[in-house]
């Protein structure tokens, strides 16, 4: 195993409650990553980027994995996913968008700007977790991702 | 008589013909005849002045017409976006009651009295209730809204597909096939299909296994899908009003359901150019009925 801080999991959603049945979730799936928390569009970018309270990259590493909400205030989960690809430092950064949206515009425009995976929460907790459960296997463990580039 | 009339001089200049003609009378080899003249030129000009108002209401009406397909296009994006924020935001807190009601029952179940932990399966399931009818809901403002043409559809693949969908209860229902094929949309008919069914499935009376048979009839280029049930029958008064939206003839806890099932196949049926209809006594199960455009066999 490589060095936890490495592993990473950023999460951006604006909806409090949802944020805690996420984590709620990692933590019964049993997924051990250090998982941070933000909650909209531009504490995302902020954290990414490494800006303000965010340059504390001890308590504040750089993610290995970003699971993003596109419906956020300040700017959406889109903004955030235009500004990651257009990053050089971060733009292989693997985005997995987690929304409530099934909208087929949403998820064609989310994987036109480079998501690499696009899930619809579930309302039904059991499913939440069991699709928790499934992307941490998928993408923490079967996944190969690019090494997290530290500053 | 052809003839032509010199005074009052056409306001308009004279055609190649007019002026041959008008050379002609003044050369005095024809006889004008100036009282029909006047009176046909008259007629003439009465005739454009009223193409001109015509011509001007048509064009008053054509604006009118694109002023209102505008309206409508506008109505239509604004009855998205509030689909489309029903369905997210309004299922965003729905989500946390659920979530945070399982969290409580799963951390907190044995320091809670029985009746907290009877009140607390309430409230779950009072959450999931309500995601069910903003699905519903949200079925029924898409149900209708193809705006593709029509096409020919057989009956019989549409309800095979269904059955196959529902597995469990596809022992009760009986096909009579060929069922026919009509002018509609195959999502569409499959939705009007499900909720047929379901409804023929829920409002049986205790104890009574559901029997179901779907039969066709065509005649006069129409034709009528009936979908029987030995269900408990409905009162002919109450007709008409259970094909309204929300509209329960039953409380929840005697027949499940969001009241929307049979809204979702009136609108369907409608969108197709259909009717519907039942037909039932208050015992004896009932008999759901849509009818559509025939087409031709294949």
């Amino acid at each position: 195993m490589s060095d936890p801080p490495e592993q990473t999991l950023l999460v951006a959603d604006d909806e409090a409650d949802d944020r805690f049945l996420i984590e709620r979730a990692l933590r019964k799936a049993q997924i051990a990553n250090p998982v941070r928390m933000v909650s909209d569009g531009e504490e995302a970018i902020a954290y990414l980027a490494g800006e303000g309270k965010f340059a504390d990259r001890t308590a504040y590493p750089p993610p290995m994995l970003l699971l993003l909400d596109l419906k956020m205030p300040r700017r959406s989960g889109l903004e955030v996913l235009a500004w990651i690809r257009g990053s050089s430092k971060h733009q292989s950064l693997p985005v997995v968008i987690l929304t409530s949206s099934p909208e087929n515009a949403d998820v064609k425009r989310a994987y036109e700007a480079g998501a690499n995976s696009y899930l619809v929460k579930p309302v039904a907790f059991e499913g939440l977790h069991r699709m928790i459960e499934t992307l941490g296997l998928y993408w923490l463990v079967m996944s190969r991702l690019p090494k997290v580039v530290e500053e | 008589v052809y003839s032509y009339r010199v005074d009052p001089a056409p306001q308009r200049p004279l055609t190649e013909s007019e002026e041959g003609l008008l050379r002609l009378g003044v050369g005095g080899q024809t006889l004008i005849v100036e009282a029909e003249l006047a009176r046909k030129s008259l007629a003439l000009d009465e005739a454009l002045g009223e193409l001109k108002v015509r011509n001007q209401m048509l064009e008053r009406a054509q604006k009118e017409n694109a002023v209102l397909a505008e309206a409508l296009t506008q109505t239509r994006a604004e009855l998205d976006t509030f689909v489309y924020s029903v369905s997210h935001d309004l299922r965003t807190p729905l989500r946390a009651m659920q979530g945070l009601g399982f969290a409580l029952e799963e951390d907190f179940s044995n320091q809670l009295a029985p009746q907290a932990r009877d009140y607390l399966r309430r409230i779950v399931a009072a959450a999931k209730r309500l995601d069910v009818l903003i699905l519903d809901l949200l079925a029924y403002s898409r149900i209708g809204r193809n705006r593709d043409a029509r096409r020919e559809v057989d009956l019989d693949e549409i309800w095979r597909a269904v059955l196959d969908s529902l597995c469990e209860g596809s022992s009760v229902v009986s096909l009579r096939e060929p069922l026919g094929r009509v002018w509609g949309h195959p999502f569409t008919l499959q939705q009007v299909a499900t909720n047929l069914l379901a409804n023929a499935v829920t409002f049986v009376a205790e104890g009574v296994e559901p029997r179901i048979e779907v039969t066709s009839r065509a005649s006069e280029g129409r034709v009528r899908v009936c979908v029987s049930d030995n269900g408990i029958g409905i009162d002919p008064a109450h007709h008409t009003r259970i094909f309204g939206i929300f509209e329960r003839l039953h409380g929840v806890e005697q027949y499940p359901g969001t009241g929307i099932g049979l809204a979702i196949v009136k609108k369907g049926v409608e969108g197709m150019r259909g009717t519907v209809g039942v037909e039932s006594q208050r015992e004896g199960g009932s008999c759901f009925w849509f009818e559509l455009e025939q087409a031709q066999a294949s």
